[in-house]
């Protein structure tokens, strides 16, 4: 690199002013532009050894969910080409998941030797597990075959010592097979699960069922006598742009429900025709990827495109997004977990390949730009995570046992 | 500390002393990135803030910004870019105009708003949070009480128009009105498809203002 010795000779007599005002300047011309950017950076940060990173061994784990209050945790495993498994864990008086699961049966008809969860949910009051799982795709003409005999929706019953499997249903057409994940989720009044995935020829739909006060699906009325009640009664089902998908049912209200569809979130207005479906478009568009979570006491919810560094900080008016979204870059993350909010401790939770993230934030949802974060070994998968506000920990599937804690 | 990082100085230095120079005019460029408040309402869908586009009847979405008859698009810069004690001597707004279709009398309006909005705003609303405000007239129509009663009436045409918006910009920051943007409508029976703020689209909507010391 060849530089002048002109200029070099002429600076020279500047050299007391130069840095100040360099400095001067620099802020001049940047410091308001910086302001009214609507991108947020999040920096990288030293890891803190946070405490409250829980381990758990699932190379393979696709979902994941606990339950605070009965002490469950939930891990779907699924490999390419095999069939998939469900483990049950108790956790101890630490928070510890225990070294013997129990694996949960996930029942598919004859011929099919596949079959995976892609969508967990608990039923806000009874000791219920509920589970959408799905198959592989095979091409026509058997595919018919498989979407008249596969179930996909399926209940647990854990108040026992062994979970029941009570209930299998959702099969037919009209559910969409082949798929990676599914949001499924009841509503706070316990008398609708929300159902991904669906379709009518060649449009994606969503819907709900009506659940009883057993937390089982009312049965469909006109087949009520031939199907013996086992085919449930899908109501108020809308369509959506893309392919069938369907993941972070939010609902907001009796009649307003926030999604994660294919090209972003979802506004889905049960009642009101005339918005019945209102859709933000974030880029790149991906089936499976928009991750969501609402905030339980602000109007504001977070959302994030798996495989991507950004954040995305919605605010809503009853459901109904609203105003630009705030954008912020985490540094150096690709951000593969779902978000996962805890409102006790005022943070939102992320993942990505050996670190997890967590941010605070502010009294009206704004994420800090501080944040804590620790370093663990994370499967290679884009790996899915579970939060616990009882014992303020993070469940994170790892490819094998940490030696210290043989 | 090497020489060789401060060979750039005198020119900084020229655009530090020029531009604080009296009478130096500074131009700036604020892009639809920069704003604080966007929205499209529709009377079709009188509840959302986002009714950019209808893809099926009661579908929307914001991958385009269809106006029509009954719709607005709300927008506002924030004007706090500009230093104190200026003079405000031109602001052009920069629309990015995608279609028009219609007879040749469509119209674009761009009004501004005199009604503070913000989070819910809709078609029936001006906010909806903590509680909802209406307007006065549902799409904020109300003429002198919603939006100013006359604003600008152009020829719409597709490519980047750009208005003249001095007096409006010149009010906002001298403080005589306060700063709730405008409101960009069609009255007429066509559709002028406007430059998406979304999906890949943002950044062409822009608003150029040149200031100089008072």
């Amino acid at each position: 690199m060849m530089h002048s010795s002109t200029g070099r000779c002429g600076l020279a007599s500047l050299r007391l002013l130069s840095f100040p005002v360099a400095i001067c300047c620099f802020a001049v011309v940047f410091a308001p532009v910086a302001d009214a950017f609507k991108e947020i950076r999040i920096p990288a940060a030293a890891d803190d050894k946070l405490g409250g990173i829980i381990p758990v061994v699932a190379p393979h784990a696709k979902v994941m969910l606990f339950h605070d209050d009965l002490g469950f945790l939930l891990v779907g495993e699924r490999e390419p080409k095999k069939d998939g498994t469900l483990a049950l864990y108790r956790v101890d008086g630490r928070g510890w998941p225990s070294a013997d699961p129990v694996l949960l049966p996930l029942p598919k008809p004859p011929g099919v030797s596949i079959s995976y969860a892609v969508g967990l949910a608990f039923h806000p009051k009874l000791r219920q597990l509920y589970v959408w799982q799905d198959t592989d795709m095979v091409p026509p003409p058997g595919d018919e075959a498989l979407y008249k005999a596969f179930e996909h929706l399926l209940i647990y019953d854990l108040s026992k010592p062994g979970p029941e499997l009570i209930y299998r249903g959702c099969q037919g057409p009209q559910y969409q097979i082949g798929t990676y994940l599914a949001g499924l989720t009841i509503d706070s009044k316990c008398a609708r699960l929300y159902l991904p995935n669906m379709r009518d020829k060649d449009a994606a739909m969503i819907g709900y069922v009506a659940l009883d006060d057993k937390g089982l699906p009312l049965p469909e009325a006109k087949d009520k006598d031939k199907d013996k009640g086992d085919r449930a009664r899908v109501e108020n089902v809308a369509a959506v742009s893309g392919w069938p998908s369907g993941t972070s049912f939010c609902p907001i209200s009796d009649d307003v429900v926030l999604f994660g569809g294919s090209y972003g979130p979802i506004t889905w207005d049960l009642k009101d025709r005339r918005n019945r479906i209102s859709s933000f478009y974030l880029y790149p568009y991906a089936n499976y990827r928009f991750h969501m979570t609402v905030h339980p006491t602000m109007p504001v919810f977070f959302c994030l495109v798996s495989g991507q560094q950004y954040i995305y900080r919605f605010q809503h008016a009853h459901g109904y997004m609203t105003l630009m979204p705030h954008r912020y870059l985490i540094d150096d993350l690709i951000i593969t977990s779902q978000p996962v909010l805890m409102p006790l401790q005022n943070q939102l939770v992320v993942a990505g390949t050996n670190k997890v993230l967590f941010l605070k934030l502010d009294a009206k949802g704004n994420i800090l730009e501080k944040r804590g974060q620790s370093a663990i070994e994370t499967i290679t998968e884009p790996p899915v995570i579970a939060c616990s506000e009882r014992w303020n920990s993070v469940f994170v599937p790892v490819p094998k046992r940490d030696k210290e804690k043989k | 500390m090497s020489w060789q990082r401060w060979s750039m100085l005198p020119v900084l230095l020229i655009c530090w002393f020029g531009a604080a120079a009296p009478g130096h005019a500074k131009t700036i460029m604020m892009t639809d990135e920069e704003t604080d408040q966007l929205a499209a309402i529709a009377a079709e869908a009188p509840r959302l803030s986002w009714a950019g586009y209808e893809s099926a009847p009661g579908v929307w979405n914001i991958s385009l910004l269809d106006l029509y008859p009954n719709r607005g698009l709300l927008i506002r810069f924030p004007l706090d870019k500009i230093p104190r004690r200026q003079r405000i001597t031109k602001a052009e707004f920069i629309v990015p105009i995608d279609y028009v279709y219609g007879n040749n009398e469509a119209r674009l309006y761009v009004r501004r708003l005199l009604a503070e909005w913000g989070p819910g705003v809709c078609h029936l609303y001006r906010t909806t949070l903590p509680k909802p405000i209406e307007w006065k007239v549902p799409g904020a129509k109300g003429s002198g009480s919603d939006r100013v009663a006359r604003g600008q009436v152009l020829k719409p045409v597709a490519g980047e128009m750009t208005i003249n918006v001095t007096e409006d910009v010149e009010l906002w920051y001298s403080g005589v009105v306060r700063n709730h943007g405008w409101i960009l409508s069609n009255d007429d029976a066509a559709m002028i498809r406007m430059g998406p703020w979304a999906f890949g689209g943002r950044g062409r909507w822009k608003l150029r203002i040149t200031y100089e010391p008072e």
